[in-house]
């Protein structure tokens, strides 16, 4: 296991009333396992698809600024001191 | 018969004073729709070769989508077209409001200036009765008091559209505003306004629009109006409009900052949606039949830099901010507010500066250079004066309303080594190292420098599911990842033929491409309730197609080939020096080959071959070229 930071951004900031967050954790799974413990249905009504247990439709989950559908998705292993952000929709130009 | 249209065309000779009404040609709509790709048409065949855009033989041409003024979600905008004056090549620039349907509501689809006038003038439409009037005594206002004149004159309802002090005076990104702080902002097309002295379109509209479908047409609109209230982007653009893609870029390393030397700011959060919405936000505001809500009032209560106002989107907070090394977000506000009021592009204004930054940064300009103005980065009080001087010419404004492109070719000493254009227009704020696309689209995009033409925001925080959708399985994963240059050519390309497609209805950019909740099943489902028109998905994407290669074979003619769809060394050499896209550049080369590929174009020049002419049905274009 290894601590992990974890950014929240726009309205996931707001429902959470927190900028960011150590989590201990391997995966990018249990990370939100994690966060789901802390912060319960905050965390999980704001950011978690209730069917599939994944994000919901266009949130982005990120390592270290990478999107984790390009790495191993929610399997992704963490190291320590890796930085995770969670965004809500956002996007455009 | 095609409904839901004006069904009349304005043709304004200037140099005559003289106004005709023409019925619009509806062959040519099946082949090119309204808006974007009617304009693309009609001056492809009118703007001569070889002329100055300021010269009366430029046209500039105002027109309305099919779609415009419609209960499609969003239907709000018009756009405006013409040789522009800071590329010399194809010119195209939109906004939304309320202009645009004012203008269908009083019967016209578009409006086409020819010539010059003598004297200042304004044309006032107020449905059957069309006049240009004088305008000398507004001749010098800003946008702000031009509208509050001409609504006092012709009735609180009028809605209008013009130029202020910057586009008078000729600044090469001079923009043409409409309601006040809607801005058609790129390519300098103000400054074409300005040079046929045309001050300002006020129209009052209280027509009707007849609809095909009028049985099935409230169902249809109806079920699109459900579907964008249910995607979960409506509920975060209302409350942050654009603002806060500022944190997703700067978190990506995408955000443009000290003149495009990097893509991550340290002191974003001070520039931040948040910080807007926390601290400065009145209300978010919509445009015509608009559920996304991206715009909004802000206000600076007190200081140097008090205003109430329009609100800056994150193109402006980009480019007054980081863009400038500007972490004073009170002087971003109130500076987005000046350009408004002047009249100009924020993101040339931004990027202009920010080139002049970095050159006094190098110690290749000077106080001399400048009037004895300090350039340092972040120095705020600098941008807001330079402003101002940029719009009113005076000074080191003057040089630098030419853009930053021609400002460096006159002022030398290896200045010209930061200039972050495409054809003489300024990158917007899009940080090609670490999203390829957007370099790739930035070159391809007909007017110059455009985030627009193409938009492929789908690899941006990655539209997995979507891409699909569109796409197919073949380019994934890597069409998804940001920083891969695979198979960006084809999603460029696609993105461009759907996208000049719905800037020809009138629609945003914002429900048909980021969120992408509706797509050309939906458009063709539109158009068939709305103007009766029965267009497949494949005659909507060969029309998209059709006007891309027009607008190619315009730049074409007047020079531009495959050496000029080109990034500045830096994007494409000198790899990105912090954050996601440590070490990245733009692999230009593959991906325009690619793009060239699937376009149908010569892969050494970049020009159509025939044979894409001749499927599009533009090969007579071509040989009266050659
Ligand atoms: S999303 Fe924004 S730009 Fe588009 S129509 Fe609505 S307010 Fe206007």
């Amino acid at each position: 296991m290894v601590t992990v930071t974890v950014k929240f951004f726009a309205t996931v900031r707001e429902a959470l009333g927190t900028r960011s967050v150590q989590v201990d954790a391997s995966t990018v799974r249990e990370v939100l396992d994690r966060l789901i413990e802390r912060f319960g249905k905050d965390f999980s009504e704001t950011v978690i698809d209730q069917e599939t247990g994944d994000l919901k439709r266009f949130f982005s989950c990120m390592v270290n600024g990478r999107r984790i559908e390009l790495l191993d998705r929610y399997d992704t292993k963490l190291k320590e001191g890796d930085s995770m952000a969670l965004f809500p929709p956002v996007g455009g130009g | 018969m095609i409904r839901g249209i004006g069904g009349q065309i304005l043709w304004v000779d200037l140099t005559k004073g003289r106004i005709d009404k023409k019925p619009v040609d509806e062959d040519l709509v099946e082949k090119y729709l309204l808006g974007a790709g009617f304009l693309s048409r009609m001056l492809f065949d009118m703007i001569p070769l070889g002329i100055d855009p300021f010269s009366p033989k430029n046209v500039l041409g105002i027109a309305t989508g099919l779609l415009t003024a419609s209960m499609f979600p969003q239907s709000s905008r018009h756009v405006v077209a013409g040789l522009s004056p800071l590329t010399e090549i194809w010119g195209e620039s939109h906004a939304a409001g309320f202009w645009g349907p004012e203008l269908k509501l009083a019967g016209y689809d578009a409006i086409m200036f020819l010539g010059a006038s003598k004297d200042p003038v304004y044309l006032n439409i107020e449905n059957d009765k069309v006049d240009l009037l004088d305008a000398s005594h507004i001749w010098g206002a800003d946008v702000f008091e031009t509208d509050d004149w001409l609504r006092e004159k012709h009735g609180k309802r009028t809605r209008t559209l013009g130029i202020g002090q910057a586009g008078e005076n000729l600044v090469r990104f001079a923009a043409i505003m409409n309601d006040r702080d809607r801005a058609s902002a790129r390519a300098g097309l103000g400054a074409v306004m300005g040079s046929k002295n045309v001050k300002a379109v006020a129209v009052r509209g209280t027509g009707k629009i007849e609809v095909a479908d009028s049985k099935n047409y409230l169902k249809q609109m109806d079920i699109f109006f459900d579907r964008m209230l249910a995607n979960p982007f409506t509920k975060e653009r209302v409350k942050y409009g654009t603002t806060n893609l500022l944190e997703l870029m700067n978190h990506i390393g995408r955000l443009p900052t000290y003149n495009m030397k990097q893509g991550v700011f340290e002191k974003y959060e001070k520039i931040s949606g948040e910080t807007i919405t926390q601290h400065y936000l009145v209300k978010p505001r919509a445009d015509w039949n608009c559920l996304q809500r991206c715009g909004r009032y802000t206000r600076v209560k007190t200081g140097p830099y008090k205003y109430i106002g329009g609100s800056p989107e994150f193109e402006s907070q980009s480019s007054l901010g980081s863009r400038c090394g500007n972490a004073n977000i009170e002087s971003i506000l109130y500076t987005h507010h000046l350009a408004n009021m002047y009249g100009m592009d924020t993101i040339s204004l931004g990027a202009t500066i920010s080139w002049a930054m970095e050159a006094w940064d190098e110690g290749l300009l000077t106080g001399e250079d400048t009037g004895g103005i300090d350039l340092s980065w972040g120095n705020h009080e600098t941008i807001v004066k330079l402003t101002e001087m940029i719009a009113l010419r005076e000074g080191f404004g003057n040089i630098l309303a030419e853009g930053s492109e021609r400002a460096a070719a006159r002022i030398g000493r290896g200045t010209e080594e930061f200039v972050m254009t495409v054809k003489k227009q300024e990158i917007a704020g899009q940080e090609p190292r670490a999203q390829k696309s957007m370099g790739l689209a930035a070159v391809t995009a007909a007017r110059g420098a455009d985030h627009l033409y193409a938009f492929p925001v789908l690899d941006e925080a990655g539209f997995d599911v979507e891409i699909k959708k569109r796409f197919g399985n073949e380019y994934l994963p890597e069409i998804a990842d940001r920083l891969n240059p695979k198979f960006k050519g084809v999603m460029v390309k696609e993105c461009e033929d759907y996208m000049v497609v719905i800037e020809s209805l009138g629609l945003c950019k914002y429900g048909t491409q980021i969120p992408p909740e509706f797509y050309y099943e939906d458009v063709a489902a539109a158009l068939r309730v709305h103007n009766g028109l029965n267009l497949s998905k494949q005659d909507l994407k060969t029309i998209g197609e059709r006007i891309v290669n027009l607008n190619r074979l315009f730049n074409v003619a007047r020079g531009v080939t495959r050496k000029d769809d080109s990034l500045p060394d830096r994007l494409t050499k000198e790899p990105s020096p912090v954050g996601p896209p440590k070490g990245q550049v733009v692999e230009l080369d593959d991906m325009l080959s690619e793009y060239y590929e699937h376009r149908g174009w010569d892969v050494e020049t970049g020009i159509p071959l025939p044979e894409t002419l001749k499927c599009l049905g533009l090969e007579k274009d071509w040989k009266e070229l050659l």
